[in-house]
């Protein structure tokens, strides 16, 4: 299956991307071989700063998120 | 704040089709799960003692390395980041082989984590076909991997991890049953029964899919589900008042056609809908399905779009045996208000995760993940963390 992304609603071919050649793909796997060697090092305190990040560029309020939250994602 | 959650939304509902408002739903939704295990990664991995007698014996969680995330497009934002929050939390990192029909939202993914600082390396994408993952997998340098998606992409890559000995977490089908009881508050169980069904276009594994009432409610069960399920908006996702979009491939759409016509043709009866919608894009009418044989595709399959199937029962053990007669073990949802009946569902139906008087709904704070074909680990909660972690015993005695 090509690697695209076309909109389901109309059928409309919106852009498609060529695969990973075998070397980028190689480059990718020892950049992630490389990176958790210091990476598995990180302070519990170093991660949880970086996730908190990652949450508030998703954008959502922290008073959004209500124990009684109730999507039924996957 | 505002305008980012609104733009990840729109790239969804573009590669996807789900409805606007339910992208914009998930994405807060993966809010959460960054914050939960911020919060709470420390505590769930922190050493566990064992009383044994030595000077010091205890369990350390300790990470595995390079994850392989191999991910679907039903829900491809959040199936991601309930992988990528507690793996990187708990030091490992990813590599994602996200569905080939989204790429944009996989290079967002990678995107977000490098802008929230992680080390670069700690999160890609890989744009590569599925023929790629057996390769990668078999790689030494990649320790681990999880896959959520159909049973025949769980099997490949469950002898790929076989194949080398390495861990992996399985989330595939489901065929969730949703029992309702004559104890039931009807109107709240049927409301719901609609939106667990058609919920994400009627794209996700958890989703009720098979809908099963006692005897004596199911006449007017069937008469308020059917005008629910026929009221629904389909339409362009992006529209606010839309209730459904369209299937995300004409692949998809391909497939559900015929499962809905053969199973009329083996017997099975259509309340509403059962048919395309005649305008462009995948677009299928909310289906509710009656007198299912047991050999037909509904019975038998996940059928993965907006189609119900209704069955009655007779009585409670008749429903458990229904809801339990299915490849599938993923969910359960059981609607009645008398304590000694709830018990009886917990204890007997085969499910990974049964709800009372609630759908099937997955939380970062639970585990989730099923039983039988539904495959195997789990995902979030303390468990989730932990299934990428070497579980290290430690024995200390006095030098």
């Amino acid at each position: 299956m090509a690697i695209a992304t076309v909109n389901p609603a109309t059928g409309q071919l919106i852009k498609s991307f060529e695969p990973l050649s075998s070397a980028q793909i190689e480059v990718k796997l020892e950049k992630a071989f490389d990176t958790f060697g210091t990476y598995r090092h990180t302070p519990f305190s170093e991660r949880a700063s970086g996730m908190m990040k990652a949450a508030s560029i998703f954008g959502a309020g922290k008073a959004s998120l209500c124990p009684g939250h109730d999507h039924g994602n996957g | 704040m505002e305008q980012e959650k609104q733009a990840f939304a729109r790239v969804m509902t573009t590669e996807m089709g789900k409805t606007l408002r339910s992208a914009v739903e998930e994405v807060v939704k993966c809010t959460w799960v960054c914050r939960c295990y911020a919060e709470n990664a420390e505590s769930f991995l922190a050493d566990e003692a064992v009383e044994t007698g030595a000077k010091r014996s205890f369990i350390r969680y300790q990470p595995l390395g390079p994850i392989l995330a191999v991910m679907p497009w039903n829900f491809l934002f959040w199936q991601v980041l309930r992988l990528a929050a507690p793996a990187l939390m708990a030091g490992n990192v990813g590599l994602l082989k996200h569905a080939s029909i989204v790429p944009e939202s996989a290079l967002l993914i990678e995107d977000l984590f490098r802008r929230a600082g992680f080390q670069d390396g700690s999160f890609q994408t890989l744009l590569i076909s599925a023929r790629e993952v057996d390769k990668i997998l078999g790689d030494p340098r990649v320790a681990a991997a999880t896959l959520t998606g159909s049973e025949q992409a769980g099997i490949e890559v469950g002898i790929g991890a076989a194949k080398r000995i390495k861990k992996v977490v399985l989330e595939l089908g489901g065929s969730d049953p949703f029992i309702i009881m004559p104890s039931a508050n009807l109107e709240l169980a049927t409301s719901t029964a609609v939106k667990a069904r058609i919920f994400n276009n009627g794209q996700s594994y958890i989703a009720a899919k098979r809908f099963n009432t006692h005897e004596s409610i199911a006449e007017k069960f069937e008469h308020l589900f059917r005008e629910k399920m026929a009221a629904l908006k389909v339409g362009d996702p992006f529209e606010p008042s839309t209730d459904v979009g369209p299937r995300s491939t004409p692949d998809g759409l391909a497939d559900l056609e015929p499962d809905v016509r053969k199973t009329v043709e083996a017997g099975a009866r259509i309340l509403t809908g059962g048919r395309r919608l005649d305008r462009p894009g995948n677009f299928y009418a909310p289906t509710v399905l009656v007198n299912i044989p047991k050999d037909s595709l509904a019975y038998q399959e996940e059928l993965f779009g907006p189609v119900a199937s209704v069955f009655r029962a007779k009585d409670i053990d008749n429903a458990i045996r229904i809801a339990n007669d299915s490849r599938f073990g993923l969910g359960a949802s059981a609607w009645n208000s008398i304590s000694a009946e709830q018990e009886k569902f917990i204890n007997q139906l085969d499910a990974g995760m049964v709800f009372i008087n609630r759908m099937v709904a997955s939380d970062p704070r639970i585990p989730f993940g099923g039983v039988k074909w539904s495959g195997h680990g789990r995902e979030m909660g303390s468990l989730g963390i932990k299934e990428f972690t070497n579980s290290k015993t430690v024995w200390v005695e006095q030098g």
